[in-house]
């Protein structure tokens, strides 16, 4: 008699986590497949990114050319100014879980655009990119 | 011997410490909970993380061709040195997979060691309707799994264990009554910073229960893990802890007396709230063989 009435309490425990609580599988989206090929200018003619360069600036906009997406990304910044001069390091950050990247690959397209390709973005949530020119990190955020 | 209490033992030995992100190891001891001198165990086992849930609590699934599994054996052992002190170890090994559409890396590799004792504090030396036994369990994990600070992969797929030393203090009660067994564990764990980086406390809850019909038993639990945020210093730092309950389904037999097999399956995704962590489901074969 002990154990039905045993088994019947872990049961009913059960049932009261599951309603306590919010469930992923029943509430939960699903990632989309990221779109390829196709340029997203964010700001388009805008100036998405603006660097205080010593007594100058530069601004640049921002458009992804594959993602942004879990895998494989890239992207690219075209500068109202001559930027071949100047350092350029990219990198991004998952704030919320500690997580980094590897270091993507920088290419200079031109004096004025750069673009920034194998950026792998390991799993879906927020990531921070930082976009460094000349010493001076302008950071975007982006959720995939 | 109780088929409970062997199947308990196998049952326990669940990943409730493993991390909720990025591999780790399996950190609930390998318990003897018998009247056994020692005790080895196999397991093989395989998870998939089929989504994340992000720190507003709102979670993602992955899509097709966004593919992260793993395959860990671990090895196990555990010796009493008297009627209530033993000591443990575990060693896993693991095969990661990480595949984004036709990028797929695989990797094997060592994962975190860990070593411990355990003190039975409450015997049950006559038998007591309420009165479960007790251990008190403590354990050291090195960093011999790469963590995902050195990872060397795009993918993160070469990622096996947590980067730090740990220390880990928990207990156990168990308590049969007939063919009705039920159990509870707790436990903490802190690590060292190392490289500038300092992983964040965790906590593994988990309770269950399960029924015997003859040689057999089918049990089930239920338990939250929660790990605190990472402090790194030129490093990134990680803003939110993370939460993750996990769902344990287990069926176990006793074989020869001496062996004992559990099939068991683990799913993060049944029950939460869960917040800033992967969701996982794993399958568990065990095999443990007692010396007397």
């Amino acid at each position: 008699m002990r154990a039905p009435v045993l088994l019947l309490l872990a049961l009913s425990w059960s049932i009261a986590a599951v309603g306590c609580g919010k469930s992923p599988l029943v509430s939960h989206s699903n990632e989309e497949r990221p779109q390829t090929a196709q340029v997203q200018q964010q700001h388009p003619g805008g100036c998405a990114l603006s660097y205080a360069l010593g007594g100058r600036g530069a601004c640049a906009s921002l458009a992804w050319v594959l993602g942004p997406a879990v895998g494989e990304n890239k992207l690219r910044l075209d500068f109202d100014a001559d930027v071949s001069a100047l350092a350029f390091e990219a990198t991004a950050e998952m704030p919320d879980m500690g997580h980094g990247t590897a270091p993507p690959t920088i290419t200079r397209v031109s004096a004025t655009s750069i673009e920034i390709s194998d950026l792998w973005l390991v799993m879906a949530g927020r990531w921070v990119l930082h976009l460094k020119l000349g010493g001076v990190d302008v950071t975007r955020e982006v959720r995939i | 011997m109780s088929v409970a209490l062997a199947a308990i033992a196998l049952a326990v030995a669940s990943p409730a410490l493993a991390a909720p992100c990025c591999s780790g190891s399996a950190l609930m001891p390998a318990l003897i909970t018998t009247d056994s001198n020692a005790q080895l165990s196999a397991r093989a086992s395989q998870s998939t993380i089929v989504g994340s849930s992000h720190a507003d609590g709102s979670s993602v699934f992955n899509r097709d061709g966004n593919d992260e599994s793993a395959t860990t054996f671990l090895m196990s052992g555990a010796y009493a040195l008297d009627p209530r002190w033993q000591l443990h170890a575990e060693v896993p090994v693991s095969r990661r997979y990480r595949g984004i559409d036709a990028t797929k890396l695989a990797h094997w590799g060592a994962g975190d060691v860990s070593v411990g004792t355990a003190f039975e504090a409450i015997q049950e030396l006559r038998y007591n309707l309420y009165k479960p036994r007790v251990w008190i369990f403590g354990d050291l994990t090195a960093p011999t799994g790469r963590s995902i600070q050195e990872s060397q992969s795009v993918l993160a797929a070469d990622v096996h264990g947590r980067g730090a030393w740990g220390a880990t203090l928990g207990a156990l009660a168990l308590k049969t009554w007939k063919s009705v067994d039920a159990y509870a564990m707790a436990q903490h764990r802190r690590y060292l910073p190392r490289g500038g980086l300092t992983l964040g406390p965790a906590t593994a809850l988990e309770a269950g229960a399960g029924y015997n019909l003859g040689d057999y038993r089918f049990g089930a639990s239920l338990g939250p893990t929660w790990e605190g945020a990472v402090a790194a210093t030129g490093g990134v730092s990680s803003t939110e802890a993370k939460l993750v309950w996990t769902a344990g389904f287990q069926a176990s037999t006793v074989l020869q007396e001496l062996w004992s097999l559990t099939l068991s399956y683990a799913d993060q995704t049944l029950l939460g709230p869960t917040y800033n962590s992967p969701l996982s489901r794993s399958a568990t074969l065990m095999a443990t063989r007692r010396f007397e």
